[in-house]
């Protein structure tokens, strides 16, 4: 017996739940948002436990869930340089209780070089808000002869096909820019790929590699105990962890480099909850106690609202359609 | 700050009462491992991995260090007790170990073997200590052809070294390769082997391979055969009678500096430590005739080079990121996995926790002295927990485990082909621990290929024009040639027992 009054009450809940969902989808999408959050949101981030990404995307939405009044869960799918957990957004419920770590230009670059075998576009994503822009970094060791990109283009020239240059291997970001300092210097160098920043810095400290591309993020503990020589970074204007190292284009090499981490939720949600959710990033950006944590995680800050985060993306991807057109990297 | 200033900040850290807590799970995980037959360290520190994500890295790597070294002492009981190896480093240690239990000297040869096993294990931690910082400085000068001729030498060493046959060495080796190149060509980015599934794009996970080829396939394995455990025989008296102190003293110190030996070594493993240390034992010996029948050297030896073994692969792991076990090999991952990149600027940039888990380690032996010699009884005992119960609870947690790495089902249908698949190779007598040796390094091989090729102006003949790469690859010839020599003499028998693991 006590089995059949325990289906009956089954029955009963799915039935209430099947009203409620009724009710809720009879009800103008105003009201329908008001109680948002109602449930933890999850948030997918495409990358594993540890990594910067998740790092960065664990101190964002813990400082998130004061303004957000809910709390998220991490949800970590990595696998394919990202292309799973970007996809698994993309594809996500539109009901504002899954959104996502992308990382520009990752997330812009798997569509464009693995073709149809990634199932999601741009026009996939509504972005709700960046908050990291990772400048590339061109470094040498500190005791190197190299002292600004333009020792390094001098020292290309002088023996062509000598320098050893490390970057994070062939698809990557850093080989497009790597391929632009050759084009535009016209140099040739010897590249170098890593898989990882760890083994890239030990070569280059080792001096098995003279120079290399990198992400600032990852240079500022070594760069704060002179451990290496950053020539120059890859963002639009100078950098607060490391002011008074000049950008690629102060150094007479016309390019930016950036990998950016924020949050987007796929298109087709309520703009109510979207307006909530980029309300809510905009104030956790601002919030004092977010920014000492990001500090001293070497997080280089970088706002942008949705609006201004969509045309960088599109300009982006544009930008790497184009020069993927020319020749992949 | 020296060695012993960093050490001590590091005991500062490891007896802080959260670590000793991991320190002590991880042992007491590893001590259940060793002792149970049909799971071994791969397939348990693989499996708990996953439960480390929520934890700071230096406790997770205390954790899983700890399980790591522990298995080296259990699996001497139940080989000693029982006659059924709980792992296979312990798997020699049966010959000499039951026959001493069934003259009723089982306590003395319990008592030896932790004691032994303490001794290698602490001594290979003070090396760890003091070489450790010393290789870490010295390891700059490693670029990647260095790399690329230590990994050859470990490859060749695998081939020479495991299995039975050097056919079957062979194809495990090649298999393992392959295995490797799928996925993105590291070189050029050309897409490898990927049958238009993007799950295969990143390459096959490390984890997956090695819990379906030790955990799943182990308990396909077992379910064959009955499990039941013999009752094991009362344990009295751990201290071995006066006259066999010298000739156990001297087993342990031979067993010490082999085991230490072979942990320096790439493609080595805790089993090939003690088959060695066994084989040595007989050869040195006045009367070799008492192996078999009870020879305290054979229970001595072996079971401290193990431990030895066990603290020494942490060296190239620590120093150079080079696992030299798949055990290891799976803690390489643990350590990836926790943004942790072992190598050379592991020592400058997270002193702290190297510090941390050396210390952790002489805390976790002691606590398994305590537990071996006083408890031998009892985890006696927990080797007859019913296979029935055990196995499907090994099976889910495996699936679970690999299923949590990425939330991803494709892995555990991976998990249970690599898991039929090792089943299949166990019974042609393949050895998957050269199989997944050669995978992990076969993706390394690879890429500092490519790197020293992208760095040579001269080919191949950059990797013989550098010292230590020269060196390295003179040594694999040799090597290389003895191999074959010895394939034709079919001088194997010292190593015929399958090297696993």
């Amino acid at each position: 017996m006590a089995r059949r009054e325990g289906s009956q009450g089954f029955l009963a809940i799915a039935l209430a739940l099947v009203a409620a969902a009724t009710l809720a989808g009879l009800t103008p999408s105003a009201t329908y948002g008001q109680d948002y959050p109602k449930k933890p949101i999850t948030a997918i981030v495409a990358f594993s436990p540890g990594g910067g990404t998740d790092i960065a995307a664990r101190v964002i939405l813990k400082a998130a869930e004061k303004y957000i009044k809910g709390n998220f869960v991490v949800d970590n799918r990595p696998g394919a340089g990202g292309a799973l957990g970007f996809t698994a957004i993309a594809t996500a419920p539109k009901d504002g209780y899954t959104i996502g770590m992308i990382n520009p230009p990752t997330v812009l670059l798997n569509p464009i070089q693995l073709g149809d075998k990634v199932k999601y576009k741009l026009d996939d994503f509504y972005p709700i808000a960046n908050f990291v822009s990772d400048p590339g970094a061109c470094v040498a060791p500190p005791d190197s002869t190299l002292k600004s990109m333009q020792d390094v283009v001098d020292a290309a020239k002088k023996n062509p096909d000598t320098l050893r240059f490390g970057y994070g291997g062939p698809g990557t970001s850093e080989a497009l820019t790597l391929r632009k300092f050759e084009q535009t210097k016209g140099i040739k160098v010897r590249k170098v790929p890593f898989a990882a920043t760890g083994p890239q810095l030990t070569a280059l400290m080792g001096n098995q590699i003279d120079v290399m591309f990198t992400n600032a993020s990852e240079m500022i503990p070594q760069y704060k105990n002179k451990g290496v020589r950053v020539l120059a970074v890859g963002a639009e204007k100078r950098i607060d962890m490391m002011p008074d190292v000049p950008t690629y284009k102060e150094s007479g090499f016309d390019a930016t480099q950036l990998a950016m981490r924020g949050l987007a939720a796929p298109t087709g949600v309520d703009p109510f909850i979207l307006k909530i959710l980029s309300d809510a990033m905009k104030r956790t950006f601002e919030d004092p106690e977010f920014r000492a944590k990001a500090l001293d995680l070497s997080l280089p800050l970088d706002y942008l609202g949705p609006e201004d985060y969509m045309k960088v993306l599109k300009r982006m991807d544009a930008f790497y359609r184009e020069e993927f057109a020319k020749d992949p990297w | 700050m020296d060695a012993l200033g960093l050490l001590l900040h590091g005991f500062q850290s490891a007896l802080t009462l959260n670590n000793l807590f991991f320190c002590f799970i991880g042992v007491t995980v590893g001590q259940f491992i060793g002792v149970l037959p049909g799971i071994g360290p791969v397939a348990g520190t693989a499996v708990l991995i996953p439960l480390t994500f929520g934890m700071n890295p230096t406790s997770a790597i205390i954790m899983l260090a700890g399980i790591f070294y522990a298995a080296m002492y259990g699996g001497t009981i139940t080989s000693v007790l029982i006659n059924t190896p709980g792992e296979s480093a312990s798997v020699i240690t049966c010959i000499d170990g039951y026959q001493m239990a069934r003259q009723g000297r089982a306590g003395a040869a319990l008592g030896v073997a932790a004691i032994g096993s303490f001794i290698g294990g602490v001594v290979a931690i003070v090396c760890l200590t003091f070489i450790g910082p010393v290789i870490a400085r010295y390891a700059l000068r490693f670029g990647p052809p260095e790399f690329f001729a230590v990994m050859m030498f470990g490859l060749l060493l695998i081939v020479g070294l495991m299995g039975k046959s050097v056919v079957k060495g062979l194809i495990a080796v090649f298999l393992g390769l392959l295995l490797s190149l799928i996925g993105q060509d590291p070189a050029t980015g050309a897409e490898r082997f990927l049958f238009n599934q993007l799950n295969l794009l990143d390459g096959i996970d490390f984890l997956v391979l090695a819990m379906g080829m030790f955990g799943v396939s182990e308990i396909l394995l077992n379910a064959e055969k009955s499990m039941d455990m013999a009752k094991p025989p009362k344990v009295k008296g751990l201290i071995p009678p006066r006259d066999e102190w010298g000739p156990a003293a001297k087993a342990i110190g031979r067993g010490t500096a082999l085991g230490m030996a072979l942990g320096l070594v790439p493609g080595s493993s805790a089993s090939i430590a003690s088959l060695l240390s066994y084989s040595l034992e007989k050869r040195v010996a006045k009367d070799p005739s008492r192996f078999g029948k009870g020879a305290i050297e054979g229970v001595a030896g072996p079971e401290t080079a193990n431990n030895a073994y066990a603290g020494a692969a942490l060296i190239p792991l620590f120093t150079l990121g080079i696992p030299s076990s798949p055990t290891v090999a799976i803690l390489l991952g643990a350590f990836v996995m926790h943004g942790l990149i072992p190598g050379p600027l592991l020592y400058q940039k997270n002193p702290d926790f190297i510090w941390a888990v050396v210390a952790s380690m002489f805390i976790g032996n002691s606590m398994l002295l305590i537990m071996n010699l006083p408890m031998a009884n009892w985890w006696a005992k927990v080797a007859r927990v019913p296979y029935k119960l055990l196995a499907p609870l090994v099976l889910l947690i495996c699936m679970v485990g690999v299923f949590s790495v990425k939330r991803n089902v494709w892995d555990v249908g991976l998990l249970i082909f690599f898991g039929v698949v090792g089943y299949f190779m166990k019974k042609l007598q393949i050895p998957a621990a050269a199989l997944l040796l050669s995978f992990i390094l076969g993706n390394n091989i690879e890429f500092t290929m490519i790197q020293t090729m992208a760095l040579s102006r001269h080919g191949l003949w950059y990797l013989f024009m550098r010292p230590i790469s020269g060196t390295l690859m003179a040594l694999c010839l040799v090597i290389l040639a003895f191999s074959i020599i010895s394939a034709i003499k079919k001088k194997r028998d010292a190593l015929a027992a399958d090297a696993e693991v």
